[in-house]
């Protein structure tokens, strides 16, 4: 009964976060000015960095924007990455949304020091496990258009490694993590590049 | 490939467990707890300068050094240093310059003990502070137990609590803390959000340490 009840409430806590939508514009009407991007680590921690990079690589790989490298960025961002207050109230075990939380301050600075056209800005400020098994890393982002640093566009969805929280099934590593979280970032960079009319 | 130990903790979500279970937790990760307890009873703590640190950067680490700031600041005769204060202090605080993740489990289980790397950090620290005291706190865990039976489902959030006071100029632990603390949802209901409890769940974490500190200690400020 146990496992049963398990199965039901990890079934539909997928379903939660499979609903979550991973890239919307806040205008239907969106034109894009410009082709250059930087991809920005909101938080100074190893899976948000990880995101970045590879968000960076899929963006290059799936769209026509010119993406900054992670090098690059880190070679223009003063203390980068350092930790920027993101679009929520609240992380613990999911993110309580709040887009008008984020420091634009700190994001326009970032854009005009970089440059670029367009800012993709993501935030990994938790990660939950279910059972041992299940490790589910949480990620909200933020596209802005420069010079003024507009969101143009936002989302929020989750790289989940680990399928099964069975006995016999072993923990997910540090690389089932990390692969969670390029397939993750691959699927967002492609529906970034639809929605915003820039499909390779 | 992830190298390094997470900045941003794994918070555990567990489903259908046994009332059993909840109590190990509350109990702390070895069935203990002890909210502050002196490493030698005979040790006399004497009123003076107090930094809280935070054990990491993460969300859950800063706010109970913040909480057990301002309990300690409001209720004890210590001089405690404001959260701020330290950070001009240490640059880049909050942060895991105080104590790394990547051996944790021994220290939570030894209360006497401190890894010498994370020791030789809260030294450094202690040498830009110069306090007389510092207090070390941290999370273990942070865990959402969500239980069903037939009179519906429960959800309670429990956070482990651990600490080690370090004396100074000799630079040895003093006391420590190992606790569980929890507490039932109210959030998803009427607007208010997970965050307010889990905020709530730490403030009386900090207020349940602080409690039996100053008791311990025997520095409650008169005019309380």
């Amino acid at each position: 009964m146990a496992g049963y009840m398990r199965s039901i409430i990890f079934i539909a806590l997928s379903l939660i976060v499979g609903a979550c939508s991973t890239f919307n514009l806040v205008d239907q009407n969106f034109r894009l000015k410009g082709k250059t991007l930087a991809v920005v680590s909101g938080l100074y921690n190893d899976p948000n960095m990880l995101a970045a990079q590879y968000m960076t690589d899929a963006l290059r790989k799936n769209s026509r924007f010119q993406v900054m490298s992670q090098k690059q960025v880190a070679q223009t961002v003063s203390n980068y990455p350092q930790n920027i207050k993101g679009p929520y109230k609240s992380a613990y075990f999911q993110i309580d949304t709040d887009y008008s939380n984020t420091d634009i301050k700190k994001i326009r600075q970032i854009q005009q020091q970089l440059g670029v056209d367009y800012l993709y800005v993501m935030w990994t400020p938790t990660a939950t496990v279910m059972n041992d098994k299940i490790y589910t890393y949480h990620i909200i982002a933020q596209l802005f258009e420069g010079p003024s640093s507009k969101e143009v566009g936002n989302g929020m969805f989750g790289a989940t490694a680990g399928k099964t929280d069975c006995c016999l099934v072993p923990k997910p590593g540090d690389e089932d993590k990390a692969k969670a979280i390029k397939d993750t970032t691959e699927l967002v960079a492609k529906q970034i590049a639809e929605k915003t009319g820039t499909q390779k | 490939m992830i190298k390094k130990g997470l900045a941003s903790k794994y918070f555990h979500v567990s489903t259908v467990l046994t009332i059993f279970s909840v109590l190990i937790l509350l109990n702390g990760c070895g069935g203990v707890y002890k909210p502050f307890e002196l490493v030698d009873r005979n040790t006399r703590i004497k009123p003076g300068s107090l930094a809280v640190l935070s054990g990491s950067g993460s969300e859950v680490d800063v706010k109970l050094a913040a909480y057990l700031t301002q309990d300690l600041k409001k209720r004890s005769t210590f001089r405690v240093m404001s959260q701020g204060d330290i950070a001009r202090h240490l640059p880049g605080y909050p942060s895991d310059l105080v104590r790394t993740s990547k051996m944790p489990k021994a220290e939570e289980d030894n209360y006497a003990w401190f890894s010498q790397g994370n020791k030789g950090r809260v030294d450094a620290a202690h040498a830009q502070l110069n306090a007389d005291y510092i207090f070390v706190i941290w999370a273990g865990d942070l865990t959402r137990w969500v239980t069903s039976g037939q009179g519906g489902t429960r959800v309670d959030y429990v956070v482990s609590v651990y600490g080690r006071l370090f004396e100074y100029p000799r630079g040895r632990i003093a006391g420590y803390s190992a606790f569980g603390e929890s507490k039932g949802q109210s959030c998803c209901l009427f607007g208010k959000s997970e965050g307010e409890d889990i905020d709530t769940l730490l403030k009386n974490s900090a207020e349940t340490a602080a409690d039996k500190f100053i008791s311990i200690t025997g520095t409650e400020k008169a005019n309380k």
